[in-house]
């Protein structure tokens, strides 16, 4: 326990990542302002790509950043556009169920910390490996191992792509 | 680095996720919420490939297996969330009740035999 | 069981007269008359064995644990009274089968008749406590019955619930009594009984108080008078029968016939001289005051009847049924009469009448003779009767008998200003009703024969029956109990000072009332419209008071019964189906489509799953 209490350089600099990351995140739930809440998602997942890199899983971390940075979020913002989002604060953004919301967030946060620290309180992560989890690597081991769920991956994205299309597309009557 | 870190980043974020699913009114915010959930469990998974670090690398490799099923969620989310703003004018989840049934009439005190 | 032969006749005739009601007026005429004939033969045949020198008492029958009340005791107090009783119900029903020719449900009332007849029978033979406890509640259903015999008309059918409820309410009493008697004495034998209670002073005054709140109900005493005005509802021969001559008796018979432990009991006998004080001049004066022919009468024999609780009050218990029985005959002639008018002309109030005597001679002439023995005029019964209750009070007030002399003091006077106003209010109905001209609008006729001849036959004793006091061993001893065989019985004879007083009262009573009629024939004597006689027409207020002590605490909490009833258990009860109601209701918001509500119970019960793994992992 007193080696969380002393952290080397790498756990200061996650900690502080965590940080961010938490911090925006709260944000992102409590804000009253809808497109501040997506540019403070934008934040948060910036900082999860961040722990990515410190845990040298560089391949997760870019993806991280290409695909919820660069399309999620920008999807996201498109729809807040479409759905003519208000600029200013708007007061309802928040509705009856906080006070069930918070409890049940809380407790469910409490119970999995517990789980947590009662089942890896002295276990370390070796990160001395100089060499970062790449593209090679992981390629590698999906085209190895992750064969058929990447196919099926492939599938259900297909699936995606049709279903967007043909929910979202205008019938002629709605012109 | 000793693992609690990544992991209750984990279990906060997860309760952060909660909290915003079910008390956000926008659909658009609760999806945001959903991202941040699987952000979480992301987080976790990494966390124990690196510790458990074994050869098929099942942890980094599910967490890419995550995001791109998030990514395709969220997408087709956002479509069926155009089609009620265009059909409802709002997309507040708690104006959003058809599968509900009506509240049946209580009882006064004249109805009983 | 002798005594019963004399009630076994009326029962027959009752129950055969509600089988053969369907078959026509004639068949209930005849089985009622027969049944009333048989009670009077075997009456006739029980003088016969000279019950009052050799008393005929029977056990009813006994088992280890059941009991029948069959004991009878026929002395000469009981033949006396029967024969009264049996001769009078004769009359009365062959008087109905003329009265009653035009009135639906003759059937029913004939056999009611006859019923009453065998209940009031059973009671004057009762050896047997049970027995007169059945007799006297059954007299009480059958007046009820009676008095509603017109139960279509609103004022009949109150008569009959009030008569019922109030002599009810002194019935309490009487039966709490003869429980007390019962259960003290330990014996149900009347004469046994009796005699027991009568060696004990407060076993005889709890007693007799109670059997005395009986007595004051069935025979309209203050306070639970009210009802008999009212009951003149009922068809006139029943208010002669009943209300006249026998039910209203029967309390002073009962009296007389358990009198040695009332004479133990000096308590009770001052309460009921009060009582009889006060009712005597009130119902006179009430009486003075009536527009109607047969309430007149109503007060009239509400007064007489308080002579004979004030004879039994003052020790004569002789004097008493001496009273009884001339009463019974005069009062029912009256009744009877007042019958016979009411058919003829039509309406029952006096301002309708007048002139009646050119019209229906017989029907005047045996009034009249009627009222004369009524007011005290001598050499009629009611003289002999009246004088010998007086004289009784004389004796009493010299302190002769049981009850303290301000008793005796307290009757005389009461007595004599009764005496005054009794002339007065006899005077002014005759007056009223047949001298004068015709006010009415009808055709007056006299009476069919069957309703003529029961008058005249009554006009006998009448006139005649008070001669028989005059010697001991004539009625004084004909009528004598068997519980005071010892006490030898004395000549009922007026006292001269008496008669002087009675007689000068009643002249001054009369001729005052006439003078004033004389002025204007055509008018009341007695001025209606007055606030005081007002007043005493209604019986002086006292039915605000029944209304106030009974009427509306008992409406009162019937309303707080149905209130409690529907506010607290119906509401409990339907409130059980609310609650299952609310329940669902309440079960069904989790079903409204709220789609954060649903995840909300969802993660909740996840997240309550893995705490429980946690504790279950860490204990």
């Amino acid at each position: 326990m007193s080696e969380l209490l002393s952290p080397n350089t790498l756990e200061a600099v996650f900690a502080l990542f965590g940080l961010v990351a938490v911090g925006a995140a709260v944000l992102v739930v409590t804000t009253r302002h809808l497109v501040h809440a997506a540019l403070w998602l934008v934040v948060a997942l910036g900082a999860v790509a961040g722990c990515f890199l410190l845990m040298s899983a560089e391949f997760v971390a870019w993806m991280q950043v290409l695909i919820y940075l660069g399309a999620v979020v920008v999807i996201v913002l498109f729809g807040f556009m479409l759905t003519r989002a208000p600029i200013g604060p708007s007061d309802d953004l928040t509705t009856q169920n906080r006070w069930a919301a918070l409890l049940v967030a809380f407790s469910a946060s409490a119970a999995l910390i517990v789980l947590l620290v009662g089942g890896f309180a002295g276990t370390t992560l070796d990160l001395s490996d100089p060499t970062p989890t790449d593209a090679a690597m992981i390629g590698g081991s999906i085209f190895r191992y992750w064969v058929l769920p990447f196919e099926a991956l492939s599938v259900l994205l297909l699936a995606a792509l049709i279903g967007a299309i043909a929910i979202s597309r205008l019938r002629s009557r709605e012109v | 680095m000793h693992a609690l870190y990544p992991l209750i980043l984990s279990a906060l974020l997860f309760g952060i996720g909660i909290y915003g699913v079910l008390a956000r009114r926008n659909a658009i915010l609760v999806l945001m919420s959903v991202e941040l959930m699987l952000n979480a469990a992301n987080i976790a998974l990494v966390a124990f490939d690196v510790m458990l670090k074994d050869a098929a690398h099942a942890g980094q490799s599910l967490t890419v297996f995550v995001i791109t099923i998030a990514a395709a969620e969220i997408g087709l989310g956002l479509a069926i969330v155009l089609l009620i703003f265009r059909q409802r004018a709002t997309i507040a989840v708690d104006a959003m009740h058809d599968l509900g049934e009506h509240t049946p009439q209580r009882l006064t005190e004249g109805t009983h035999p | 069981m002798t005594g019963l032969w004399l009630v076994a006749g009326p029962l027959v005739a009752s129950v055969l007269g509600l089988a053969v009601g369907g078959l026509g007026r004639r068949w209930v005429g005849t089985v009622a008359v027969l049944g009333a004939s048989a009670a009077l033969l075997s009456a006739g045949a029980l003088a016969t064995q000279q019950p009052w020198s050799e008393p005929v008492v029977s056990d009813g029958l006994r088992g280890n644990w059941v009991v029948l009340p069959f004991a009878s005791v026929v002395d000469g107090l009981a033949i006396t009274v029967a024969l009264m009783v049996a001769s009078v119900a004769l009359l009365v029903q062959i008087y109905s089968t003329a009265y009653m020719r035009d009135e639906p449900r003759y059937g029913t009332y004939a056999a009611f008749i006859s019923l009453f007849t065998a209940a009031m029978l059973a009671v004057v033979v009762a050896g047997d406590l049970l027995l007169l406890v059945i007799g006297w509640e059954v007299m009480g259903l059958c007046s009820y019955v009676l008095i509603g015999q017109n139960w279509q008309e609103p004022a009949a059918r109150a008569a009959a619930v009030k008569a019922f409820l109030v002599t009810k309410a002194g019935d309490v009493g009487f039966i709490i009594g003869i429980i007390v008697l019962i259960a003290t004495t330990g014996s149900l034998l009347l004469t046994d009984a009796v005699a027991a209670a009568a060696g004990d002073a407060t076993t005889a005054s709890v007693v007799t108080l109670l059997l005395l709140m009986g007595v004051v109900g069935k025979s309209a005493q203050f306070p639970l008078h009210a009802w008999l005005p009212d009951a003149m509802a009922g068809p006139s021969p029943v208010s002669a029968l009943i209300h006249a001559a026998t039910m209203v008796a029967a309390g002073i018979y009962v009296v007389a016939r358990t009198y040695p432990m009332w004479e133990a009991a000096p308590v009770t006998l001052s309460v009921m001289a009060v009582i009889a004080c006060l009712t005597m001049v009130g119902a006179a004066l009430a009486a003075l005051t009536q527009a109607d022919l047969k309430r007149v009468l109503a007060w009239s024999t509400v007064s007489q009847l308080a002579y004979m609780l004030a004879a039994l009050a003052v020790g004569s218990e002789q004097a008493a049924i001496f009273h009884l029985v001339s009463h019974a005959f005069f009062k029912a002639l009256l009744f009877l009469a007042a019958g016979a008018v009411i058919h003829a002309v039509g309406s029952t109030v006096m301002s309708d009448m007048g002139g009646l005597r050119r019209a229906m001679p017989v029907t005047s002439a045996t009034m009249a003779l009627a009222l004369l023995s009524l007011a005290g005029v001598p050499v009629l019964a009611g003289f002999f009767s009246k004088e010998s209750v007086l004289s009784a009070a004389e004796h009493a007030a010299q302190g002769e008998a049981v009850v303290g002399a301000w008793a005796g003091w307290a009757v005389l006077v009461t007595a004599y200003a009764t005496v005054a106003v009794t002339a007065a209010y006899t005077t002014r109905l005759w007056l009223r009703t047949f001298a004068g001209r015709y006010r009415g609008s009808g055709q007056p006729h006299e009476a069919p024969a069957a309703m003529r001849w029961p008058l005249v036959v009554l006009a006998v004793p009448t006139v005649a029956f008070g001669f028989t006091g005059l010697a001991a061993q004539w009625f004084p001893t004909w009528s004598v109990p068997s519980a005071t065989m010892s006490v030898l019985p004395e000549a009922l004879r007026p006292q001269p000072t008496a008669t002087a007083v009675s007689l000068v009262l009643i002249a001054v009573g009369a001729l005052l009332v006439t003078r004033i009629w004389r002025a204007r024939p055509t008018g009341d004597p007695v001025r209606l419209d007055a606030p005081a006689a007002a007043f005493a027409r209604s019986g002086f207020g006292w039915d605000a008071v029944y209304a106030f002590v009974a009427v509306r605490p008992f409406l009162a909490s019937t309303a707080a019964t149905a209130a409690v009833d529907e506010r607290l258990i119906g509401r409990g009860v339907t409130g059980v189906g609310v609650l299952a109601n609310d329940a669902g209701v309440g079960v069904q918001h989790a079903h409204r489509g709220y789609l954060q509500r649903s995840l909300t119970v969802s993660l909740t019960v996840v997240v309550l799953g893995l705490v429980v793994v946690l504790v279950a992992v860490a204990t």
